[in-house]
């Protein structure tokens, strides 16, 4: 357990994939067999644990530490279960009791009754140091967030095997924990385990942006032309009888969506977008891809969510025929063949194609993009194979405008807990005549060292605070994106913003040459 | 044998009391780490909110000294005396003592008796061993004047060992990438350099121009720091896999001459993993020259002293951790020490 905690740390600080896939390799490389294929089943959450309540959390605090203590503690840290941790007493020296494998929390969390749950995570506590304390704790309550998905994973476990990465995927999903098997096959001890059969996840192709002058280079006759949906791509999967509902980096979503799993009634793959919608459908109209986010989080009761369905745009399998060495346009035959023959579900609908016969109006369609279910156009070309390289750009992505006005900053608020020494939300306005109207709440999409100088700059030169508010001069332009801007009574500028951001900071340019109402008010849509 | 009397440490409260240019000894006219400009200042150590420049007259140990003239320049202390730890003088009918605090090079505690009551006032210290400096003196007093950066029970350190340990781990993980450790220039920087040595990290350490002149300094006074090279100008190849100490969050035109580093930050905040973020660190080590809250309530305990006062930090935790043990305890909320939320190390 100390192993993979510390493991589940440096994962969660390291900021690139590559970085990441030296950490699993070190990991698969220093641990033995059954841990590490056990720890890497918990990263990836194939080991399915009743999530520990934080009441549990809470017992185990009023059971060995000062309620006193404890709040202030719980005031600074912010999160309870990593309070808890740092502040559990380290095991003496020379303990006793050993701390647990990874092999066996993750087993013994999977079987615990409920009621047995705080005094398993005591005697476990006992035994670990701080990182390890935190690693259980989140582990516990089902909150462990390291970022690593299966096809990270399978890459890392490829490059420390010398192996191709598709030939561990293929036989991946036919494993289970702690795949022992693969270890023995990339350690040249064992043979190659079997490709997997069943309704396997198929590495999926990616879209490379679009740059901007490129469209004129390119010939409309080879390519097709979609929608960019805002919604969750998926990949359906159906082999006899067993169905799944993957993420695009094979995560298994089909307990998350249960609705979309059981219209899986196909021996095949297809790949779409999954969307919420407003209303049950159909029709259905889809909502923008935030909607789906309770889902993700698991933190919405099931009643309250919204419907959801999916658009589909590709057919990588039908029956057990691979089809992803056709060209696309004879893919998208096979779709809307089978589609018209074979689907079955109201939840299951075509992505449509659009006109594509020159890039002016391509262009002017772009132009025209609103609101916040489409992301933008994807242009596939005509001739390309399913490559999950995505070598040559056969797909783009040609993301939409967005729309940016330059405001002045106007207020800093802040977030709480440790946290507290950045600034949650930022409030910037526009001019109108010598009046400055603040045009609503953004977050900050910036790099970190540049969101460090604004806080930093924020903090030096606060003249008013209110609560967790720090007003500041009118003096520093920064740039606010959006996704659209609407008519609002409820707002003293007249609109509201949906989405904001502050994308940019002006340094240095005078507040004087920010953006007016007037400019904000003709990006109003309809 | 040293007895704490309650009665002595409340008369003390009328000769030693804060006020806006710090804590002032009135019956020998001097204060201890004034944050303003005064006449006559005793100084417990060299970092910043401690040892302020523009005073007439400075008494501190010869290796603080050193600090500020090197800190300060002109401006630190118009007449400076020099006092070993261990030495005593007396002022006025006040007898004052310096016994080593274990913080940083130079870090003493201020022990001050008058009228029968003993009162120690400890500036910023440190429990565990330290090669770059004398270890901290446990002194019995009345009142016992402490700290309390890190007093709250979420912050233990752990030990030193461990996290030299999972630098040198990143180090063989990520050999092609530079490691910028980010480091308090004062103590910080020298103890990190000196506990990689003691691990047997032999290779040429780099230094941020802004921190070669205190280790210069920390190896006049006999630490030995083994090889160590500025990295402005350093051949691109040689910094490869090589250790590279910055004082700050790094940054600087040179910071870009690094291909892919590894950004690693030494101190005692980034336990705390929100910390950690928003200082950017790919690599937190948990290492402080301050006490956790295991060394103040361990230091509380061993000295039971008849009260507590608390300089700075969280005296709410420390006071309610003093008063379960049947201590009592003052806030002094002295101004000038810290930040918001960023306390100066
Ligand atoms: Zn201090
Ligand atoms: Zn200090």
């Amino acid at each position: 357990m100390k192993r993979f905690a510390r493991l589940a740390e440096a994962l969660a600080f390291m900021p690139s994939d590559e970085g990441k896939r030296r950490l699993l390799a070190d990991y698969a490389a220093t641990v033995p067999d059954p841990d590490r294929g056990w720890g890497l089943a918990v990263l990836l959450g194939v080991v399915n644990a009743r999530p520990a309540r934080p009441a549990v959390l809470r017992a185990l605090a009023a059971r060995r530490t000062d309620p006193a203590l404890f709040a202030l503690s719980h005031g600074f840290v912010g999160d309870l279960a990593e309070t808890l941790a740092l502040m559990w007493p380290d095991p003496p020296p020379r303990a006793n009791s050993l701390p647990p494998s990874i092999a066996e929390v993750a087993a013994a969390l999977g079987t615990v009754p409920r009621g047995g749950v705080e005094e398993l995570l005591e005697g476990w506590l006992d035994t670990l140091d701080a990182v390890g304390r935190y690693t259980l704790l989140k582990l516990a309550g089902g909150t462990l967030r390291v970022d690593v998905g299966p096809r990270l994973v399978m890459e890392a476990l490829a490059a420390w095997g010398g192996v191709d990465a598709h030939a561990v995927e293929e036989c991946w999903h036919g494993l289970t924990p702690p795949y022992e098997p693969l270890f023995a096959w990339l350690e040249r001890r064992g043979p190659r385990p079997a490709a997997a059969g069943g309704a396997v996840f198929r590495p999926v192709m990616p879209a490379l942006p679009l740059g901007t002058g490129e469209p004129a280079t390119l010939d409309p006759a080879a390519w097709v032309m979609e929608w960019q949906w805002d919604g969750l791509r998926v990949q359906l999967v159906g082999h006899g009888g067993q169905r799944a509902v993957y993420g695009r980096n094979g995560e298994d979503l089909s307990a998350l969506f249960p609705e979309i799993a059981a219209a899986v009634t196909f021996d095949g793959a297809v790949e779409g977008e999954l969307l919420a919608a407003a209303e049950e459908g159909p029709p259905f109209s889809p909502l923008p891809a935030a909607a789906i986010q309770p889902r993700l989080k698991r933190t919405a009761k099931v009643p309250s969510l919204p419907p959801v369905f999916v658009r589909l745009f590709d057919m990588l399998a039908e029956g057990t025929e691979d089809l992803r060495p056709l060209p696309f346009a004879a893919r998208r035959a096979r779709l809307e063949h089978w589609f018209a023959a074979a689907s079955s579900s109201p939840r299951l609908e075509l992505s449509p194609l659009l006109p594509l016969e020159d890039w002016e109006t391509a262009r002017r369609l772009h132009d025209g993009i609103a609101g916040a279910c489409v992301r933008g156009l994807i242009l596939k070309r005509r001739d390309a194979a399913y490559d999950p390289a995505g070598a040559g750009g056969a797909w783009r992505v040609w993301k939409r405008r967005e729309r940016t006005v330059r405001a002045v900053l106007m207020y800093g608020q802040r977030g709480s807990g440790p946290g507290a020494a950045a600034f949650d939300s930022y409030t910037a306005g526009v001019r109108r005549g010598a009046d400055l109207l603040p045009v609503g709440k953004a977050a900050a999409a910036l790099p970190d060292a540049d969101r460090r100088d604004l806080d930093r700059w924020i903090a030096a030169n606060t003249v008013n605070r209110v609560g967790p508010v720090r007003e500041v001069p009118p003096e520093l332009v920064v740039e606010v994106g959006f996704d659209a801007a609407a008519r609002s009574t409820r707002h003293k500028c007249g609109l509201v913003l949906r989405a904001p951001c502050i994308r940019r900071v002006c340094w240095g340019e005078p507040a004087a040459t920010a953006d007016t109402l007037a400019v904000l008010e003709a990006m109003v849509d309809g | 044998m040293f007895t704490p009397s309650v009665t002595r440490a409340a008369a003390a409260g009328r000769w030693i009391y804060p006020t806006p240019a710090g804590l002032y000894v009135a019956p020998g006219d001097f204060f201890i780490d004034p944050v303003r400009a005064v006449d006559r200042a005793v100084v417990t150590h060299g970092h910043s909110d401690h040892a302020r420049g523009g005073h007439a007259h400075v008494l501190a140990t010869p290796a603080t000294l050193a600090i500020m003239e090197q800190r300060l320049g002109r401006s630190a202390g118009t007449v400076r005396q020099p006092l070993d730890c261990g030495d005593t003088l007396t002022v006025c009918g006040v007898r004052v003592r310096l016994a080593p605090a274990g913080h940083v090079l130079g870090s003493a505690q201020v022990v001050v008796e008058h009228a029968g009551a003993r009162v120690v006032v400890s500036g910023d210290y440190k429990r565990r061993p330290d090669p770059t400096c004398a270890p901290f003196e446990p002194v019995p007093c009345d009142v016992f004047v402490t700290e309390a950066t890190f007093a709250l029970p979420v912050f233990r350190h752990p030990p030193e060992g461990e996290e030299i340990g999972r630098l040198l781990h990143s180090l063989a993980l990520f050999p092609e990438r530079s490691h910028v450790v980010s480091v308090y220039a004062l103590g910080k920087c020298q103890r990190v350099i000196a506990l990689l040595r003691a691990a047997g990290y032999d290779h040429p350490i780099y230094l941020h121009s802004a921190l070669e002149p205190l280790c210069a300094l920390y190896t006049r006074f006999g630490v030995d720091l083994g090889d160590l090279r500025p990295v402005v100008g350093a051949d691109a190849a040689a910094l490869k896999g090589a250790v590279v100490m910055v004082s700050g969050s790094g940054g600087g035109g040179w910071a870009a001459a690094l291909s892919d580093p590894v950004l690693a930050v030494a101190s005692g905040w980034v336990r705390v993993r929100q910390w950690a973020r928003q200082r950017g660190a790919e690599l937190p080590l948990v290492i402080s020259d301050h006490a956790d809250w295991d060394e103040l309530t361990a230091t509380l305990a061993e000295l039971s002293p008849a009260e507590v006062w608390i300089t700075h930090g969280r005296d709410d935790a420390l006071s309610h951790q003093a008063a379960r043990m049947g201590i009592r305890a003052r806030a002094l909320a002295l101004v000038g020490r810290g930040g918001e939320g960023e306390e100066g190390e």
